[in-house]
């Protein structure tokens, strides 16, 4: 029977990190990712805002308060 | 199919890369400049890295302010927290579970309707879902698995199955009807060992209805074939066997589909599993015999290092598809025709080649036995070994007249090993023949070196007189057509005794 290589879920630790292997690829290809990264993380960051005003919407004054601290606290834009 | 359509930049021919760019372009939109990049640069497990960390981080985002307000929000009651969950929302409470108490978190899920856990699986990560997930009752996760299933958040729903238990998996299975549904959430999971788990759970009338759906519907097939080959031997043959006991007209329509997504690699090594006794009715599927699905077969099978399986399902086949898939091979590069014999030898397969020699033409045969690899001591000596092993040294004998001189005498040398027993065989081989003294005549007529005459000529006079009597016969007609049947019967004739014991 041929080898089969079906995923394992597992990281192998003798590959080099994602950030590594970015830095290998050509520079095209490597800019686009970086761009869906950002892209994804600003659209991330965009519903988590969302999110965090309707919970403040929907929140009791208390628990709101909460909320905005730990946002404050992290360092978070709310 | 994003990453699957033909001639898109990610149509390569690794099968494994083409699923991994598949998925990668579900969840991220690259360009096709890029996607083209990675299908010819990189390997599987790289671009499923790629995915991986993509997930993974999603999934953290915000974590640090959300791990932060789940532990300011712990000295509440779990009644409390329960009503809190929906107004803090799916996102943000998916992303706060990881502060929470599995069991705490569970107390609090069980409150929760499954409109809202399914919202809140989309977000979740699935190593803080497990601990949570083993803790709530089976129908709660079903109920939001349905909702999640009808919304078809496949890659969530594969995220899901990779993480809960096997009775709550056997639950889900059970409670999604949609066979198509079923199979892109296998297509996805990322466990194989969990997903073997789950197939094995599968009774056979599923199983039937899922490759049913996969024969149906086109955009499944190489879906379903992912999965298969994924799984564990035992279980790729149940499957490959429930596809071969398919009808005709469906198994016509697998392999049109397999031709137009050029899907041959997994396809082959999916045949490769199935029962001998389906091998006739699948390999004489007419649109199997057409030239275009002929010539991807064989390429496939030599690129994708799969020609041992090709091979293997030659030996099955008639000698008119065996016919045809030889002279496809050899109306290739001579390259191809080298990779074949190399991968025969690699598959130990080398008496499919002699079946397959003997059903050419004898330009054919010329071209197949002169190959350079065909003179190769390594090669010819598993060669002859195999045509000893298997009763095939008529079909050895009649590949080594069309070989080279250089050939032909590692054949005679080789022929020597062990005290002649080789000879010994082919000689009983030419009686038993009606054709074998020429055969034999005519390949010994090729040997040029002289060094081999005298083992040869010992091992002749040790033969009964008929034989050769009706060797030199063979011999005096092949002289008067070729020099090296003059030269091998001058030096044959020149021994002293050559007449008698």
């Amino acid at each position: 029977m041929a080898s089969r290589s079906g995923p394992t879920g597992t990281s192998d630790r003798s590959q080099p990190s994602v950030k590594q292997w970015l830095q290998d690829l050509p520079p095209h290809a490597r800019d686009d990712i970086l761009v869906q990264m950002q892209y994804q993380d600003e659209q991330d960051q965009a519903a988590v805002k969302l999110a965090f005003l309707e919970a403040c919407e929907r929140l009791a004054p208390g628990s709101r308060w909460l909320l905005k601290r730990a946002f404050r606290r992290s360092g978070s834009a709310s | 199919m994003t990453a699957l359509t033909k001639n898109s930049p990610a149509m390569v021919r690794d099968f494994a890369t083409r699923i991994e760019l598949e998925k990668l372009a579900e969840i991220a939109a690259l360009e096709p400049t890029t996607l083209d990049t990675l299908a010819h640069q990189e390997t599987a497990t790289s671009i499923r890295r790629l995915r991986f960390h993509l997930e993974a981080r999603r999934f953290h985002r915000q974590q640090r302010a959300l791990t932060l307000f789940g532990r300011s929000l712990r000295w509440l009651p779990v009644r409390w927290q329960a009503r809190l969950a929906p107004r803090i929302g799916a996102l943000l409470c998916a992303r706060m579970l990881g502060a929470i108490h599995p069991y705490k978190a569970a107390r609090i899920a069980r409150r929760q309707t499954p409109a809202f856990l399914a919202e809140c699986t989309r977000y979740v990560e699935p190593a803080a879902a497990r601990p949570l997930l083993s803790q709530l009752p089976v129908e709660l996760i079903q109920a939001g698995t349905l909702i999640l299933a009808e919304q078809g958040e496949y890659r969530t729903l594969a995220r899901l199955a990779d993480a809960v238990s096997l009775p709550a998996i056997r639950a889900l299975a059970n409670s999604i009807k949609d066979d198509a549904a079923l199979l892109n959430i296998a297509f996805h999971m990322d466990d194989m060992a969990q997903l073997n788990k789950i197939v094995l759970m599968l009774d056979n009338e599923r199983i039937e209805r899922i490759v049913h759906a996969s024969v149906m519907n086109p955009s499944l097939w190489h879906k379903a074939l992912w999965v298969v080959i994924n799984l564990d031997d035992s279980l790729i043959a149940r499957l490959a066997n429930r596809v071969a006991e398919r009808s005709i007209k469906d198994l016509e329509q697998l392999i049109t589909i397999t031709q137009q997504q050029q899907l041959w690699a997994p396809m082959l090594q999916l045949l490769s599993y199935v029962h001998p006794r389906h091998y006739r009715k699948i390999l004489n599927l007419p649109s199997l015999h057409q030239q275009p699905v002929m010539q991807a077969l064989v390429d496939t099978a030599l690129d994708q290092d799969l020609a041992g399986e090709l091979l293997g399902l030659m030996q099955y086949t008639s000698q008119t598809y065996q016919k045809l898939i030889a002279t496809t091979i050899l109306e290739q590069d001579v390259q191809v025709a080298e990779a074949a014999l190399q991968a025969a030898y690699d598959s130990h397969h080398l008496d499919v080649i002699l079946d397959m020699a003997q059903l050419l033409t004898d330009c054919q045969k010329d071209r197949l036995a002169q190959l350079d690899i065909a003179s190769d001591r390594w090669f010819l000596e598993r060669l002859m070994q195999t045509a000893y092993a298997t009763g095939k040294l008529g079909a050895l004998l009649d590949f080594a007249r069309h070989m080279t001189p250089d050939g032909l005498n590692a054949v005679a040398e080789l022929s020597l090993k062990d005290d002649g027993n080789l000879i010994e065989a082919l000689l009983d081989e030419a009686r038993k023949r009606e054709d074998g003294w020429e055969l034999l005549g005519d390949a010994l007529a090729g040997v040029m070196e002289t060094s081999l005459m005298a083992p040869i000529y010992d091992i002749y006079r040790r033969q009964p007189a008929e034989d050769r009597a009706a060797l030199a016969d063979a011999l005096d007609q092949l002289a008067s057509r070729t020099g090296f049947a003059a030269f091998f019967k001058g030096s044959l004739d020149a021994r002293p005794d050559n007449s008698t014991d």
